[in-house]
C-alpha cells in the first residue's frame, strides 16, 4: 500500500518517495508470487502457514501506512519498536483489533476504487472513531478499553519525545535546581517542531 | 532497624502504641523513640518502595495518582475514581477525598506544600462570626510549626518574616523553590490586577538536606518524587527505626480498641491480612490514621461521644484553564510552585469562604492530545496544534474553605465490608452555601487573570461543578473535622490536648489520644499537612512529659 496522503515535499524527498512505491510493489509482488507457487505445489498445511504469515505481514504493513497517514509522518520513518509494540497490544484487544480490521478494509475499498484519502473525514463514522483511538494510542502510548488497559510505552511516547529537549517526561530528572526559571533555549525550541517518531 | 514480625508474638507491649504511620504517626513515633521510649507503630497497609511506585506509574494508563499504590484487600483506600467502591457516599455531593494506607501514608504523593494556617483560621468564630474557634491559638502553635519545618525541610521566603501573612519568629530552614518561567510570566501580567505569585512554602529540598538530594525538576511530585527530594513521612519512620526501641508492624490492621469502662484503654486488637488476631498493650495510645480511618476505628470500638465522625470538611477545588498569548512552557520543574494569596482572607469570610489560587505547572499532554484529536485534527496539523497548546496552556487550581456541619459525617457502612469483614466508611457530604458563594468571585478573578495573560479566545474554561447538586467535586484531599478538638466534651471529640472524650463520663479518657487532620475545626484555605505535623510534635512533647512523670 502506498502512502495515503499527498505530502508537500521538497525535491530530495520527492526522489526518496519515488523509490518507495517501486520497492513496496516489488516486495508485494515477490510475496504474492511465492504464495501462489507454494499453494499450487505443496497443498493445504504448508500453504496455510505461509498464508497466515503473509496476512500478518500485510496487516502490519497496512497498519504502518495508516499510522504514517494519521501522524503526518512518512510511514517508513516510524519507529519499528513502537510500531510492533503497539500492534502487538492492539491485537490482544479483540474489540479494538476488529475495529482496526474494519478500518483497514474500508481503506482497501478506497484504494481499489482509486480514490485518494485526503482526511479521515472521508471515512465512515465508526472508522473515524477508530482512527481517533489509534491516534490517541500512538501519541500517549496508552491503550484503554473495557477489557484491556495498559500503558504500552512511557518515555518513548511521541507526546514526550516531541518535547524531550525542553521538558522531562514526568518522572525523569531534567537538570539542576532552578533550570525551570528560564525558557528553553532557542535551538531546543526549534526542536519542538521536528517529529521524532 | 528494629522491625518485628508480628506473626511471632500474640501480645506486644510498649510505652506508646501508635496507630498509623503517616505524617502524624511518623513524627510522634520518631520523637518518642529518639527520647528512649518504646514505641510500636501499627500500620494497616504495606511497606512502600519508591522505585516500585515510579515503575507502576509508568506502566499504568492515565494520570491516576492513586493507582500506582497497592490497594490491599485487607487495608483498602479510596481510589478517587468515579467507580470507587470504598467510600460509600450519600448526601448532596459525592465525597471524592483520597488517601493512602501504607507505611508513610499520603505524604508519598502530595505537592509538598507546607503552609501554616493563618492566625484568624484558629479563631474563625471570633473573627467572622461563623464556624468554630480552635482551642489552641496560632501563637501557641508557632514553635511547633517551626519544629515541623525543620523536621520536614521546608523551603520558603524568609524575608520579610511575615511574607506569607503569618508572623514567623525564625527563617525557613531552606531557601525558597525558584519560580518557574511560567510563574514569572503570569506574575508580570497580573500585577495590573493587584495579584502576585509567591513561591509556596514547600517540603522540597532546595539544598541537600537531611541526607536527601536537591530537587531535579522531574515534574512528578505526584504520584511520587523519584529521588526523595520531596519530603514524605517515610523519612521519619526510617529515622525512628534506627532506634532499637521502635517497632513498626506493617499490614497490621487495628479493628478494636478495648477500654475499661470507657475511662482507659486496656489494649488494642489488630489483625494480620489472614484475619489472625493479636494485641498490643501500652501506657498510652495515639490514633493517627487520618481523618476518615481514625473516626472509623473509634466508631468500630464504640468509643467517644456522638461527635465522632461529624463535621467532615475539605478544601473543595475549582479548576480553570486557558491558553496564553505567548509560550510559557508549563511542565518544567515541580508540579505546583507559585500561588496567589491575595484572596484568602478578609471580612468577606462573614459571608463566604476565601480562596487561594495555585498556578499548576503540569505537563497537560494527555488532555491536550485528547482535545486536539477530538477537534478532528490529524497529521501535521495535529502535531502543530498539540505543540501550540503544550507551550501555552495555563492551569489554575483554586482552593476553597468549608464550615463545620454536623450532618457532614463519617459513619460505618451497613452494606460494604473489606476482606477482614470491617465495615467501609459511609460518608454524608454537602459542600454548603458559604463555600458555594465564592464561586462567582472566583470565576471573575480567573477570567481577569486570563485576560491579563492575553488568552486566546474560546480557550478559557471554568468548572462550575460546585454549584451543581449531586455532582462530584474535586477534593483537595485535606480531610478535616471528623475528630474535632475543643473545650466542650459534648461538642468536640478530643480535648485541647488531643485526648478523646469519654462516651460515658464527659471527660477525657486518660490514655487515648488522636493526632490527625480530623482535629481541625476550621479549614482556612491552606494545605493541612504542616499544621498536622505541628500538632503532632506538640502531642509528642505532651506524651514525653506524661511518660517521664
Amino acid at each position: 500500500m502506498t502512502p495515503l496522503k499527498n505530502f508537500s515535499l521538497n525535491r530530495r524527498k520527492w526522489i526518496q518517495w519515488a523509490f518507495i512505491p517501486l520497492i513496496l510493489a516489488f516486495i508485494k509482488k515477490y510475496f504474492s508470487i511465492g504464495f501462489l507457487f507454494v499453494q499450487q505445489r505443496e497443498g493445504s498445511e504448508d500453504s496455510l502457514k505461509i498464508k497466515e504469515h503473509e496476512q500478518d505481514f500485510q496487516r502490519v504493513f497496512d497498519f504502518r501506512s495508516l499510522s504514517g497517514f494519521l501522524l503526518g509522518v512518512p510511514a517508513t520513518e516510524l519507529d519499528e519498536s513502537l510500531l510492533s509494540q503497539l500492534k502487538h497490544e492492539i491485537d490482544r484487544d479483540s474489540s479494538l483489533s476488529q475495529k482496526l480490521e474494519a478500518l483497514l478494509q474500508e481503506l482497501d475499498i478506497h484504494q481499489e476504487q482509486g480514490s485518494i484519502l485526503e482526511t479521515p473525514d472521508q471515512l465512515s463514522p465508526a472508522s473515524q472513531r477508530t482512527a481517533k483511538t489509534l491516534l490517541y494510542i500512538w501519541y500517549t502510548g496508552e491503550l484503554e478499553s473495557h477489557t484491556h488497559s495498559k500503558r504500552i510505552f512511557y518515555d518513548d511516547s511521541p507526546m514526550y519525545r516531541f518535547y524531550r529537549s525542553t521538558r522531562p517526561a514526568p518522572g525523569s530528572c531534567f537538570g539542576a535546581l532552578g533550570y525551570w526559571s528560564s525558557p528553553p533555549m532557542a535551538t531546543q525550541s526549534e526542536g519542538l517542531r521536528k517529529p521524532i517518531l | 532497624m528494629s522491625k518485628t514480625n508480628h506473626y511471632e508474638k500474640k501480645n506486644l507491649h510498649a510505652d506508646v502504641i501508635v496507630v498509623g504511620s503517616g505524617i502524624a504517626g511518623a513524627l510522634i513515633s520518631y520523637r518518642l523513640a529518639k527520647n528512649g521510649f518504646h514505641v510500636i507503630c501499627l500500620e494497616a497497609g504495606p511497606e512502600i518502595q519508591r522505585l516500585d511506585i515510579l515503575d507502576n506509574f509508568k506502566r499504568l494508563p492515565g494520570r491516576d495518582f492513586q493507582a500506582p499504590y497497592v490497594n490491599s484487600p485487607h487495608a483498602p483506600f479510596p481510589s478517587g475514581r468515579s467507580n470507587d467502591s470504598y467510600l460509600e457516599s450519600v448526601g448532596e455531593n459525592t465525597y471524592t477525598g483520597t488517601y493512602i494506607r501504607g507505611v508513610g501514608g499520603t505524604t508519598w504523593h502530595w505537592a509538598g506544600h507546607s503552609w501554616r494556617f493563618l492566625s484568624e483560621d484558629f479563631r474563625e468564630r471570633s473573627s467572622y462570626g461563623v464556624g468554630l474557634d480552635m482551642p489552641v491559638t496560632y501563637e501557641e502553635l508557632e514553635p511547633y510549626y517551626f519544629e515541623a519545618e525543620i523536621e520536614m525541610g521546608v523551603a520558603g521566603v524568609s524575608s520579610p518574616l511575615n511574607y506569607y501573612h503569618v508572623h514567623r519568629k525564625n527563617p525557613y530552614p531552606l531557601p525558597p523553590v525558584p519560580l518557574s518561567y511560567l510563574d514569572t510570566y503570569v506574575s508580570s501580567k497580573i500585577q495590573s490586577i493587584g495579584l502576585s505569585i509567591k513561591s509556596a512554602p514547600s517540603a522540597r529540598n532546595t539544598l541537600v538536606y537531611d541526607e536527601r538530594p536537591q530537587c531535579c525538576g522531574s515534574n512528578n511530585c505526584m504520584p511520587i518524587c523519584p529521588i526523595g527530594a520531596q519530603y514524605s513521612a517515610s523519612v521519619h519512620i526510617n529515622k525512628a527505626l534506627q532506634f532499637k526501641n521502635m517497632q513498626l508492624l506493617s499490614n497490621a490492621i487495628v479493628d478494636q480498641i478495648v477500654t475499661k469502662d470507657h475511662k482507659k484503654v486496656e489494649t488494642i486488637q489488630f489483625r494480620d491480612p489472614r484475619g489472625n488476631a493479636y494485641h498490643a498493650r501500652g501506657k498510652y495510645y495515639v490514633l493517627a490514621a487520618g481523618g476518615i480511618e481514625t473516626p472509623k476505628l473509634l466508631l468500630l470500638s464504640n468509643i467517644g461521644n456522638d461527635q465522632v465522625g461529624r463535621n467532615l470538611m475539605d478544601h473543595p477545588i475549582l479548576m480553570s484553564s486557558f491558553a496564553a498569548q505567548d509560550d510559557v512552557f508549563p511542565g518544567r520543574g515541580p508540579m505546583v510552585i507559585g500561588s496567589m494569596t491575595e484572596h484568602q482572607t478578609g471580612s468577606f469570610r462573614q459571608e463566604r469562604t476565601g480562596f487561594r489560587i495555585n498556578l499548576k505547572n503540569f505537563f497537560f499532554m494527555q488532555d491536550i492530545v485528547r482535545e486536539q484529536i477530538e477537534a478532528g485534527h490529524f497529521g501535521n496539523r495535529l502535531r502543530e496544534e498539540i505543540d501550540h497548546r503544550a507551550r501555552r496552556t495555563i492551569g489554575l487550581e483554586v482552593f476553597l474553605g468549608q464550615l463545620p456541619d454536623p450532618n457532614n459525617r463519617v459513619s460505618l457502612s451497613t452494606s460494604h465490608r473489606d476482606a477482614l469483614g470491617i465495615p467501609h466508611p459511609r460518608i454524608h457530604y454537602q459542600i454548603g452555601k458559604w463555600t458555594q458563594k465564592a464561586v462567582k468571585p472566583i470565576y471573575d478573578v480567573c477570567n481577569e487573570i486570563a485576560h491579563a495573560c492575553g488568552h486566546e479566545p474560546k480557550s478559557f474554561k471554568f468548572d462550575y461543578h460546585l454549584l451543581v447538586p449531586s455532582k462530584r467535586f474535586s477534593s483537595g484531599n485535606h480531610i478535616m473535622g471528623t475528630t474535632l478538638m475543643g473545650n466542650n466534651p459534648l461538642a468536640a471529640v478530643t480535648d485541647p490536648d488531643c485526648r478523646v472524650y469519654s462516651k460515658k463520663h464527659h471527660e477525657p479518657m486518660t490514655n487515648l489520644f488522636v493526632s490527625s487532620s480530623g482535629l481541625l475545626s476550621a479549614t482556612g484555605v491552606n494545605n493541612v499537612t504542616l499544621t498536622v505535623a505541628a500538632f503532632s510534635l506538640r502531642l509528642a512533647e505532651k506524651l514525653q512529659m506524661l511518660l517521664k512523670n
